[in-house]
């Protein structure tokens, strides 16, 4: 899902994406790219090669308008839960 | 670990699957050192990052076999995905292979009584004739007349029985193929990611 979003806003390259991720979340970073590959089978995101101007082509992913219902989807769901949890909370707080 | 031998071992790790998403993978985590380089990082630190080359290889071979199994549907092709799934962790000998063996158990079962009641019909009717002809008396459990209609029923639920767990072979089969993929992505606890 968080990879969605961050395609949602513009097309990153896969080392941008990476650090990106592994900023926020304690994951190992080689396990983002077999993530990355999976979305693409599944057509939620393509990628295309861009010249760049230091060092050799970049791999881009961007979001397909499939990826984009996904990610509104997923980011419903999540939103859900949240407030759901969150209201469960603060129900304990007052009991 | 070095840029070399990481790769190295990732090659290693995917010598299952084929040839030209072996070249794509290795591909990308080629230019992910070479942009770690330019971003003033050593080839051990990136290599750390990355984390251990053998699991990496370990979950793209499962996600391929998967996705070949579910292209090319055989029992070949989904044991193996089920079998390349099981290896990424301890818990799937649990919620993977067990559940897989019990059904596979439970078509091969259905399948047999199909088969033996759809092959007893026949006897059923023959010996029904054969004791109207009065040709043998071996005393069967219902009046002759009855037993050639109850032989043509054994064979028919037979009959069905075997059209409904192939029904029901392509229906575990797709939902197998749903439950595996969902598997990998919630072990790896990806679904937020």
């Amino acid at each position: 899902m968080c990879v969605l979003v961050l395609l949602g806003e513009k097309d990153r390259y896969g080392y941008e994406l990476v650090q990106d991720i592994s900023a926020r979340f304690e994951i190992s970073e080689g396990s983002i790219y077999p993530l990355l590959r999976r979305l693409r089978d599944e057509g939620c995101v393509s990628t295309y090669l861009q010249e760049s101007a230091e060092g050799p082509a970049r791999k881009y992913y961007s979001l397909t308008d499939h990826g984009k219902k996904y990610r509104d989807s997923l980011v419903l769901e999540w939103q859900e839960f949240i407030k759901a949890v969150n209201s469960l909370i603060e129900g304990e707080e007052n009991a | 670990m070095h840029k070399d031998e990481y790769l190295h071992q990732l090659t290693h790790a995917l010598n299952n699957i084929p040839e030209h998403e072996r070249t794509e993978i290795l591909a990308d985590y080629e230019e992910h050192f070479i942009m770690g380089l330019a971003d003033n990082r050593t080839e051990e630190e990136i290599a750390k990052a990355l984390g251990d080359p053998r699991t990496i290889g370990r979950e793209y071979a499962a996600i391929s076999l998967i996705k070949r199994a579910e292209e090319n549907p055989s029992a070949g092709g989904m044991s193996r995905a089920v079998t390349a799934t099981v290896g990424l962790g301890i818990f799937n000998l649990l919620v993977v292979f067990i559940p897989f063996c019990i059904l596979l158990f439970l078509i091969a079962l259905v399948l047999v009584i199909g088969f033996s009641l759809a092959c007893s019909g026949p006897f059923f009717v023959g010996y029904s004739v054969l004791e109207l002809a009065g040709i043998v008396n071996i005393g069967l459990p219902v009046p002759p007349h009855a037993g050639v209609f109850f032989g043509i029923g054994l064979t028919s639920s037979g009959l069905l029985l075997m059209v409904l767990d192939f029904v029901l072979v392509r229906v575990l089969y797709r939902l197998g193929i749903r439950y595996l993929k969902w598997n990998i992505a919630v072990i790896s606890g990806r679904e937020t990611i």
